[in-house]
């Protein structure tokens, strides 16, 4: 079995850990300033790492622009559209149900704009995976939705479909540090803005604020979205978007292990029902 | 080599690095915060090689 392999279910993992980073951090942080350090300092730690590796910085203007405009959509609208709406109370299960509509999305929308093919498993697999997130949710869906919330979750849709087509319609040659800061120069000011736009510019320095934020910078931004673009610049957009349904149940794991959280029957059958969808579309495209 | 780093070194290695950094993250879980800790650092350098491997360095050499 060759390593890189691994890279998609490490990828699942990294990423469904920013949920429970999010849970430690946000208590003392809010939202738009949160995430638009975190993105500041992550653009800085790639170029910095750039030049020592010699990789290329100066990518040309038309890179550049291309690379804002991905970061633009997939940290300032996917992120802030999430972070805001979890601020305004719509529950985190909510907004990973609707987010989840992702891998649909991102599925249909290839197969018209990127020219990708989907086999029948592939889209059986699209749907399967879709009712296990679903089943995995389901018991926390009980909460009030409001509109704002709703609104938000909407643009973090928007924002990560549109964010993943682009990366594999003009994203792939960039070279993938330097692109990467750049979209986070991008999208950190976008963020920075609509800090300072709603007033929300308060940081609770807390220890435990702190180690979530080492760790949202570490793993996440910088571990994590290197892999999803990775990924996309390797594989299909419908086969990487699938990976987007192991999250909710990797995260339902994750809060097991760390804070006792029980998984019940019908969540367990939903993992199962989840993971066989996704085999279902990675199947499909190998 | 002077200009050889720590990333440089596990692009040679492929997806490995990162496989066992992930692993020494979620062991730390378990076993204590400072196995966690290598594991996130680890995981940051090994994620930077593997996705950099095929991209070449910038030629210094002006001949």
């Amino acid at each position: 079995l060759k390593a890189a392999r691994l890279a998609p279910y490490i990828f699942v993992l990294l990423w469904s850990t920013g949920f429970i980073g999010a849970k430690f951090g946000l208590p003392y942080a809010d939202p738009f300033i949160f995430l638009s350090l975190r993105i500041f300092i992550a653009a800085v730690i790639l170029f910095l790492v750039a030049l020592i590796v010699q990789a290329p910085v100066a990518i040309g203007a038309k890179a550049v622009r291309s690379s804002m405009l991905i970061g633009f959509f997939l940290h300032a609208c996917y992120l802030g559209g999430v972070f805001f709406a979890i601020s305004e109370g719509l529950s985190a299960s909510v907004a990973a149900v609707v987010t989840s509509l992702q891998p649909v999305l991102v599925s249909l929308l290839a197969v018209r704009l990127l020219g990708e093919k989907l086999k029948k498993a592939q889209i059986a697999g699209l749907v399967i995976g879709l009712i296990g997130v679903i089943m995995v949710l389901g018991p926390t869906l009980k909460s009030e939705v409001p509109i704002t919330g709703l609104l938000g979750v909407a643009v973090a849709l928007v924002g990560s479909t549109s964010a993943t087509l682009l990366q594999k319609k003009i994203g792939t040659g960039i070279p993938i540090l330097a692109g990467t800061a750049y979209q986070y120069l991008a999208s950190g000011s976008v963020l920075a803005l609509a800090a300072v736009t709603t007033g929300g510019v308060t940081i609770e320095w807390s220890p435990k604020f702190i180690l979530a934020f080492i760790w949202l910078i570490a793993v996440l931004s910088v571990g994590a979205v290197l892999l999803l673009l990775w990924l996309l610049n390797t594989g299909s957009a419908a086969t990487v978007s699938s990976l987007f349904y192991l999250v909710p149940p990797a995260t339902a794991v994750e809060a097991y292990f760390l804070f006792g959280e029980k998984v019940d029957t019908q969540g367990l059958i939903g993992i199962a029902v989840t993971a066989l969808g996704v085999w279902l579309v990675i199947r499909g495209a190998s | 080599m002077a200009q050889e780093s720590l990333v440089s070194i596990v692009r040679t290695h492929g997806g490995l690095p990162v496989a066992l950094s992930a692993c020494a993250m979620g062991m730390g879980l378990f076993i204590g915060w400072w196995l966690t800790v290598i594991g996130i650092g680890s995981i940051m350098i090994s994620v930077i090689g593997m996705v950099t491997e095929y991209e070449k360095p910038i030629s210094n050499s002006s001949h």
